[in-house]
């Protein structure tokens, strides 16, 4: 009777253990595709491929507005209409007349790494260029 | 009441008897009446959502849209602060290798600052020579790396590593500015500044 009992409760042991592997296992699937669906954690000029691919060149400044605007995990950080943004490589030269800053999000790797991207326009507001940088916070 | 029509309430008396939290004050002005200013900003670099109980420190400028430089360099100076006020911020970071770049994420944002730092510049031509100097340092970064440390000298050869507050420090000498406040807060390699070659100043004078 006893030892009925024993088997009994190994097995409700052994189906808990079970349960609780499989859990982890969905747990930790939904984190590793988190973390490799994430966009924001691709290479900076993929996320530009992907940015020029919604918005080509050409692109009206209203356009981009929208479509930045449409994406409730952006935040448009600033709009000129007097001046374009400054190029991310040598010799840093003005892209455009006018520009956008969209600040894309950010992650943690572990140190908190911000994702940014630039349009800039030509001066009847079209996209010419876009440029994306990823900033590591650190010491 | 003033005479604009403003109610006035002495804040002391507020956050005294009522206990609530600090009255959010108006916009500090950064220009006092100048046409540019310079100003070291820190702020605690974090772990994820951990304080890691250590500091960054970048150089934020100020510059009134009337002035000369703002005039010329103005996609440099990204972000509004004021009505005909912007501001633009150059500061390091890095992994492996010291990046600095203009206008970085957490630089720009003044509302993560523990400490703004006056460094009492409001010439625009030191403010044009940081420019350049930083400049300098970023057109060669890719070809002629630094070596990055989060703490330059405790565990490498302290003559190679560098980091963040090491180019903050190192900018600002480069551009000879005398007596640089060291910030309160634990700033690591504030103490080590980026050498001047490393921002195109060799011997005893610029390179050009």
């Amino acid at each position: 009777m006893e030892e009925g009992e024993n088997a009994k409760m190994k097995s409700i042991l052994r189906k808990r253990r079970k349960k609780m592997i499989y859990i982890i296992l969905v747990i930790v699937l939904i984190l590793g595709l988190n973390f490799l669906l994430n966009p924001l954690r691709w290479p900076a000029n993929q996320i530009r491929n992907r940015l020029l691919n919604q918005t080509p060149i050409g692109t009206s400044m209203e356009d981009v507005i929208k479509v930045v605007e449409g994406n409730k995990k952006w935040e448009i950080e600033n709009i000129r209409y007097d001046f374009g943004y400054t190029s991310l490589e040598p010799p840093f030269d003005e892209i455009g007349e006018k520009s956008i800053t969209v600040y894309l999000g950010e992650y943690w790797n572990p140190l908190v790494v911000d994702v940014t991207a630039w349009y800039g326009f030509d001066e009847e507001g079209k996209l010419i260029d876009v440029a994306v940088r990823k900033d590591v916070d650190t010491l | 009441m003033d005479p604009s029509g403003n109610i006035f309430v002495p804040r002391r008396t507020l956050e005294t008897y009522i206990n609530l939290e600090p009255l959010p004050t108006a916009k500090t002005d950064y220009l006092n009446g100048n046409s540019v200013s310079v100003y070291l900003g820190v702020h605690q670099v974090k772990f994820g959502p951990i304080p890691t109980g250590n500091y960054h420190s970048s150089v934020i400028i100020y510059a009134s849209h009337d002035s000369d430089i703002y005039k010329e360099n103005g996609d440099m100076f990204n972000n509004s602060y004021a009505d005909g006020v912007s501001y633009a911020t150059l500061g390091a970071g890095g992994v492996f290798n010291l990046k600095a770049d203009l206008n970085r994420k957490k630089d720009k944002n003044l509302n993560i600052k523990k400490e703004m730092i006056n460094l009492n510049i409001s010439d625009e031509t030191t403010v044009g020579q940081l420019f350049e100097l930083h400049n300098n340092y970023t057109t060669k970064q890719s070809s002629s790396k630094t070596k990055y440390s989060y703490f330059p000298g405790m565990f490498n050869d302290s003559s190679k590593y560098y980091n963040s507050n090491s180019y903050a420090a190192g900018l600002l000498k480069a551009a000879g500015v005398e007596n640089i406040p060291t910030p309160e807060n634990k700033a690591p390699g504030f103490k080590k500044p980026l050498p001047n070659y490393k921002f195109g100043i060799h011997g005893g004078g610029r390179k050009r």
